[in-house]
């Protein structure tokens, strides 16, 4: 009876973890099946007639392929660059010096950047922007995503810095090195592996952005992928699936390769940045 | 004029004070250990020397040269650090060339600096490896070649054997006072163990909280003692100290502390609060009293080998006493502890030596 009612458990898990994982892994099946299949629908299913088709029909939407591999790349490659310099700038900054409640000001930070990208704080961004003349460029899009994600890179980057003893730095100044060496030389290679991190978190952020760049940007010409997704929909406003599945997958493809490229090179070291503040 | 010196150096970080008033002359080629426990400010000493801090007052002289202002990459100075912080990214090799590749000394003349350098401290083979893929005492003797390469005016280290094991320690420390000896480069060692600095220092200086207390050759330190402090500082088994009065007696003086009399016959000092001290080695245990001695009780008995360390019970306090003896006192056993009064230190209620007088 005991040992039954231990097998009913463990049955009920079994099929509970099976819903669990199916509700996330369907979805992913789809749209490595949908593509392929010329008569693709919302069910997964394996491609009753297999075809190229769809991806060539992609490649003839000229908007779509601009937006994905020109504006969303240089939009997530601008945001990218920026988060990573000025995060580890900030966050070595904020470690090697003492600021009078840093601590505070960083969570403060973090609080404020779900702030700047949140729906909220559009209409000032719009008007800031406009005053700027940052409108529909590409400058104005990197700038808004940059500065909100800026806070919750540096305090990623603050615990990385501050694992890193600073022997290293004081053992290049007495060896005669210049500052700007000892950051050349020292501080930003051993720094690396975090900003590999963040340059990857910033990238993924970046490339999913919807909102700030519908809002930024004018021009049908300079709108980002997320948004010329919207190109494979037909005039009613239903997705043309094979098409929208063909072109999500490629669309998803930059982020995986980058991710693996950046494991297989520097091997992902997470230090968190919920470790407890302060030192 | 002594090679570095230092004049009346202060270091505060906020109300806390480092170092406090410290003066010290450093000869040329000389060997100088700081000794004191940790958080005595000899670290930071250290670091102002370096130029890693700035003093809040006082001046600091290398070569004639006023350094106090100067950072730390005009000092031309080198330290070798605790964790020896070794470029984790650079080759051995790269780590070690480091300080002459910021001099834009020629990438031909550096391969060879380097090669030299490596072969003196025997890591030749281990050029091409990084620091992580080799041992701790490896890591050590790169730490030193990366300082010792571009020919410093002063070399600094800061605890360099603190992070090896007891037996590499032994070793390291022969080491570096015969390379100190061979290269001979003026240096400053930091340290808070007393056998450390005892054993490699031409000279030491013991520091407590901020201050340097005594400076002078290791003997001399061990044999005169100028305070209570650097008394059971130095030494291993430390000092035994007693505190009572000096009273006077028939033949001289007498000790009287907690339990038992102490007669110290031929010493005529004036009658104060006091405490006595006698090192382990200067003391016997005997069946018998002699002129000046304490009765006590075995506490425990630790044969080491070459010699044995006896504690006693006395009054109620334990002391310990250094013997060579082949035959092992028993335990709980009542003896008398034996003392010369020629060898055993006074220090007055504040803890300043009282001379013997002779």
């Amino acid at each position: 009876m005991k040992g039954l009612k231990k097998y009913a458990f463990k049955l009920g898990l079994g099929i509970f973890i099976l819903f669990i994982v199916g509700f996330f892994l369907l979805p992913l099946l789809w749209l490595v099946t949908a593509p392929f299949d010329a008569k693709a629908t919302l069910r997964v299913a394996i491609p009753s007639k297999f075809t190229l088709a769809n991806f060539q029909a992609v490649f003839k939407n000229t908007f779509a392929v601009r937006a994905l591999f020109l504006n969303s790349i240089v939009i997530a490659g601008g945001t990218m660059l920026g988060v990573t310099l000025f995060a580890t700038l900030a966050a070595y900054a904020i470690s090697r010096l003492d600021i009078r409640g840093r601590d505070f000001l960083a969570y403060l930070l973090v609080l404020f950047s779900s702030v700047v990208q949140g729906t909220a704080a559009m209409v000032p961004i719009f008007l800031l922007l406009f005053h700027l003349k940052l409108i529909d460029t590409y400058p104005g899009v990197i700038f808004v995503l940059t500065g909100g994600l800026l806070p919750t890179g540096i305090f990623l980057m603050r615990d990385f810095v501050a694992g890193i003893p600073r022997s290293y730095e004081e053992s290049a100044l007495v060896s005669g090195a210049r500052p700007w060496q000892v950051l050349r030389d020292v501080v930003l290679p051993v720094l690396r592996p975090g900003m590999m991190v963040l340059a990857v978190w910033s990238f993924v952020q970046a490339w999913g952005d919807f909102l700030i760049s519908l809002i930024v940007m004018r021009s049908p010409a300079k709108m980002p992928a997320p948004v010329a997704i919207y190109s494979f929909y037909t005039e009613g406003g239903t997705p043309v699936l094979t098409l929208v599945s063909a072109y999500s997958l490629i669309y998803a493809l930059p982020v995986v390769f980058l991710y693996l490229f950046v494991n297989w090179r520097y091997g992902f070291r997470f230090f968190g940045g919920i470790k407890g503040g302060g030192r | 004029m002594d090679y570095l010196y230092l004049e009346n150096v202060k270091k505060a970080f906020g109300k806390v004070v480092a170092v406090d008033g410290v003066t010290l002359g450093i000869g040329k080629t000389e060997f100088f250990a700081l000794l004191g426990p940790s958080g005595c400010g000899k670290t930071t000493t250290l670091r102002l020397i370096a130029g890693l801090e700035q003093p809040t007052a006082g001046r600091i002289y290398i070569d004639g040269r006023e350094v106090t202002n100067l950072p730390p990459q005009e000092r031309d100075v080198a330290m070798v650090f605790q964790d020896y912080a070794l470029y984790p990214h650079m080759t051995l090799f790269e780590n070690i060339a480091y300080p002459l590749k910021v001099r834009r000394v020629p990438r031909k003349q550096i391969v060879a600096k380097v090669h030299e350098v490596a072969e003196h401290l025997m890591i030749t083979d281990l050029l091409d490896r990084l620091p992580s893929q080799v041992s701790g005492g490896q890591q050590q003797r790169a730490a030193v070649a990366r300082a010792l390469v571009h020919a410093p005016k002063v070399f600094l280290f800061d605890e360099p054997l603190s992070n090896l094991d007891a037996k590499l320690r032994i070793e390291a420390r022969a080491f570096l006072k015969h390379l100190q000896k061979e290269v001979n480069v003026t240096t400053v060692y930091v340290t808070h163990d007393q056998a450390e600095a005892m054993a490699m220092a031409d000279r030491i200086g013991v520091m407590f909280a901020g201050k340097v207390v005594q400076v002078g050759a290791p003997l001399e330190l061990y044999r005169l003692p100028k305070t209570k402090e650097v008394a059971a500082f130095l030494g291993n088994p430390p000092m035994n100290i007693f505190s009572g009065q000096i009273q006077p007696s028939t033949d001289g003086s007498q000790f009287v502390g907690e339990g038992f009399l102490l007669p110290l016959p031929g010493l005529h000092i004036p009658p104060q609060n006091a405490y006595l001290g006698f090192r382990p080695e200067h003391a016997k245990i005997d069946a018998e009293p002699g002129a000046c001695a304490i009765r006590g009780k075995i506490y425990a008995v630790q044969p080491l080998g070459s010699e044995v360390w006896v504690t006693l019970q006395v009054g109620n306090q334990t002391v310990t006493v250094k013997m060579f003896a082949e035959e092992l006192p028993e335990a709980a056993e009542e003896v008398w502890l034996v003392l010369d009064p020629q060898k055993i230190h006074l220090f007055d209620s504040t803890g300043q030596r009282i001379s013997l007088g002779g």
